[in-house]
């Protein structure tokens, strides 16, 4: 292969070539073909329409929690019915809503912006799709099955333990749990492999972009979380259905092990859902300046450090529970010092800002309410890692003010901001930027007329997950004010959607880079070929896209008649050997159907777990059936 | 290949001793009670402060060296090899400070609080 050779003329010769890249990289048409899917596009697009209707679920939710709150003895909903749904919220929003659509996003964006044609292990990018799609489905079937999970969304023993939660509830939510993190995790996995070992050539460390340094650090930091979490959940499973005693104070077990285990997963939780935004952000922000990033290395070794650093704040989480003063102290500290790192991808962002000639789009409008918001949420989050103030304030509507105006200020505003960014790329129109600055007007108005007042609610000592309040409690301005908030969020939401139907059908047409951006996704047609380039891309700047088009070069000698990728090297991105990867196949489906009977059954009969590994063995032995290399059909 | 190797101790140098230490520290702070002494949770932060320095150090010494070199090729590896060693300053002094906050309470609080 050569990459500085110019694109050869256009010839019989090369239609013929491009009509067998076309046929090499189609989905086989129907529904075994779209149930076989490989390709990162179509898996990416499943991921982010299946997260934002569970981001609808956990907005109802929502609202039925506000309205519940909104007077004092009000008796819309029961305090077990109103257990069940603040459960459900949450756990939507964290394990079905907020990872998975990071996940889709990057599994869209991340080949495109690297300059390749599909993720490294497609067929496990399929089949974390249907897992994940399998314990969405299974948590949901028990909320429509009067057996919604109940003990809130870390489910805390003893009260999730067999003594207080009898019953299949919690198992649900521990068994949901292991769906999740397993997808996740074959999502961060593929896309390790595919940032460190398919960028474009001449991509070295030092041009990889912000967005998918973002993924890297994210999906490093999945593989070191997630399995705490399933050990945690599988803690809880096993002692409420075989009897172990892991974490069940009645049987010796304890409960301060689950604790830590949980929360060594839910504090980096936290950055997993938010350190994707920050990449969306500089994309954004870089785009709409029209100018380079400042301190592009700074940002860098931000978001690495930031990816370290969290791991070492999961006892803020326990400040109440009565650790030795010295070791809380250890995370008050590295609490306070991770604001160093958020704080200098501030002031870069600031300063590409400032010295930029803005471009004030809809997404640009929810980068600047990203910063207003996410900085508030920082503020009080350095409040709560001191553990005199978090005590005074522990489990109140305070905490619940914090963690909504990080993750909704840190996570949702760029994630929607990204949605306008980027839907011209995805459908080839463009959306309408009115509709979108009012929308985002809309979200921002709303978002903190319900939570801002939250804290004050929690300086009064209004502890969470409360169902009612009686009057003289002196709570019902701060609850009605969040009520109507709610509201004007869901009017935000509303408005969006109908953006989104508008400009599907009827919206400019948006050529292959309406923004003039930088990176490698807006040189790919919009929305892209199933094989994304004609010709592999060659990366001879931080900024590809900005260099003069007569010094751009391309990489040749791929055969087109198989789905050959170019692996270069890590360090430096050099070309290294080419790739075939798998065609369409059913396999990653009906693995995932194994996987999920033995998952779903062994809730209710621990045999299960031998009936599931028996029938994924099988469904394994097809997936990695050996076939001859040249795969001239789909 | 053995500046590369170089580089990567001195980019995650600092962040993998802080997380050793963090978590050595956090796991003996119960036995400074019991044994009614800190000095291991002095000596841990100690050393871990020496490692974060030396780590900055060597990527301080690469990021000299190197700025006195020139590129052979366009598109070689010299601007990469610059861009870890400068990281490596940086991660290293960002650890070295994380380190040296989590020393403080080990001085101020008594053993057992």
């Amino acid at each position: 292969m050569n990459q500085t050779e110019p694109i050869p003329n256009s010839s019989e010769r090369e239609a013929q070539a491009l009509r067998d890249l076309e046929n090499s990289w189609q989905t086989p048409r129907g529904m075994i073909g779209w149930l076989s899917c490989t390709t990162h596009q179509a898996i990416g697009m499943r991921y982010i329409v299946t997260a934002f209707i569970f981001l609808l679920a956990g907005g109802i939710e929502a609202l039925l929690i506000r309205l519940q709150l909104a007077l004092p003895n009000n008796t819309l909903l029961g305090p077990d019915r109103y257990n069940e749904i603040f459960t459900t919220h949450g756990t939507t929003m964290m394990f079905l809503f907020a990872v998975p659509m990071m996940e889709g996003m990057a599994v869209y964006l991340v080949p495109l912006m690297l300059g390749t044609r599909n993720v490294a292990f497609p067929r496990l990018n399929a089949f974390g799709y249907w897992i994940y799609l399998a314990g969405a489905i299974f948590l949901y079937w028990g909320v429509f099955t009067n057996t919604a999970p109940d003990a809130g969304w870390f489910s805390y023993p003893p009260l999730s333990g067999p003594a207080y939660s009898p019953g299949k509830r919690v198992d649900f939510w521990a068994q949901m749990i292991t769906f999740t993190e397993v997808s996740a995790m074959c999502v961060a996995s593929e896309l390790i492999a595919t940032i460190f070992k398919m960028r474009a050539p001449g991509m070295s460390l030092n041009r990889i972009p912000l967005y998918c340094w973002s993924m890297l650090v994210q999906s490093f930091m999945v593989i070191f979380a997630m399995p705490a979490v399933m050990i945690a959940s599988s803690y809880l499973l096993s002692d409420r259905t075989v009897g172990t005693h892991f974490v069940n104070p009645a049987e010796g077990g304890d409960p301060l092990l689950y604790q830590h285990v949980f929360w060594l997963f839910g504090h980096p939780e936290v950055y997993i859902i938010f350190i994707p935004a920050l990449g969306f952000v500089s994309s954004i922000v870089t785009a709409n300046s029209r100018r380079e990033i400042f301190g592009y290395p700074g940002m860098v070794l931000s978001i690495v450090a930031t990816g370290f650093i969290a791991f070492g704040l999961w006892v803020h989480h326990m400040f109440a529970t009565g650790l030795p003063q010295i070791g809380e102290a250890y995370f008050t500290a590295a609490s306070m010092m991770i604001a160093v790192t958020s704080g200098v991808q501030i002031f870069c962002w600031i300063a590409t800002l400032w010295t930029g000639r803005l471009r004030m789009t809809a997404a640009l409008h929810f980068v600047f309410g990203f910063i207003a918001i996410f900085v508030l949420g920082g503020l009080t989050g350095v409040i709560l890692a001191s553990v005199s103030l978090d005590v005074q304030v522990h489990d109140t509507f305070f905490v619940v003010a914090h963690f909504h105006y990080v993750l909704i200020g840190g996570a949702l505003f760029p994630l929607f901001g990204a949605f306008y960014h980027w839907f011209p790329k995805i459908t080839g129109r463009l959306m309408n930027e009115a509709v979108g600055k009012l929308n985002f007007w809309i979200l921002f108005i709303g978002f903190n007329l319900t939570f801002f007042p939250m804290h004050i609610l929690g300086l009064k000592g209004m502890t969470r997950r409360i169902y009612t309040y009686g009057s003289e409690m002196g709570w019902e301005l701060g609850n009605i004010l969040a009520t109507i908030g709610a509201f004007i969020i869901a009017a935000g939401g509303v408005v969006f959607l109908i953006n989104i139907f508008l400009s599907r059908n009827r919206g400019e047409i948006a050529g292959d880079n309406p923004w003039d951006a930088d990176s490698f996704e807006w040189a790919a047609a919009s929305p892209p070929k199933s094989y994304n380039f004609e010709y592999l891309p060659v990366a001879t700047s931080r900024y590809p896209l900005w260099v003069a088009a007569s010094e751009r070069t391309f990489v040749t000698g791929l055969r087109n008649d198989r789905r050959e990728v170019l692996v270069t090297t890590l360090m430096d991105a050099e070309p290294h050997h080419r790739l075939v990867l798998p065609r369409s196949s059913l396999w990653p489906l009906l693995t995932a159907l194994a996987v999920t009977i033995g998952f779903i059954g062994s809730v209710f009969n621990a045999w299960y777990i031998t009936y599931g590994s028996i029938l994924t063995g099988l469904a394994f032995v097809g997936w990695f059936w050996p076939r001859l290399p040249v795969e001239t059909k789909p | 290949m053995k500046r590369d190797f170089i580089l990567w101790i001195a980019l995650l140098g600092g962040p993998i001793v802080w997380l050793i230490s963090f978590e050595t520290n956090f796991a003996l702070a119960p036995w400074a009670c019991i044994f009614q002494t800190k000095l291991a949770l002095h000596v841990i932060s100690i050393v871990a402060l020496v490692l974060a320095a030396v780590s900055g150090l060597l990527a301080w010494q690469e990021w000299k060296g190197l700025s006195g070199e020139k590129e052979d090729r366009p598109g070689g590896s010299l601007p990469r090899s610059r861009s870890m060693a400068l990281g490596g300053v940086l991660m290293s002094a960002m650890f070295f400070l994380v380190i040296l906050a989590q020393s403080i309470p080990a001085i101020v609080l008594s053993a057992c609080e």
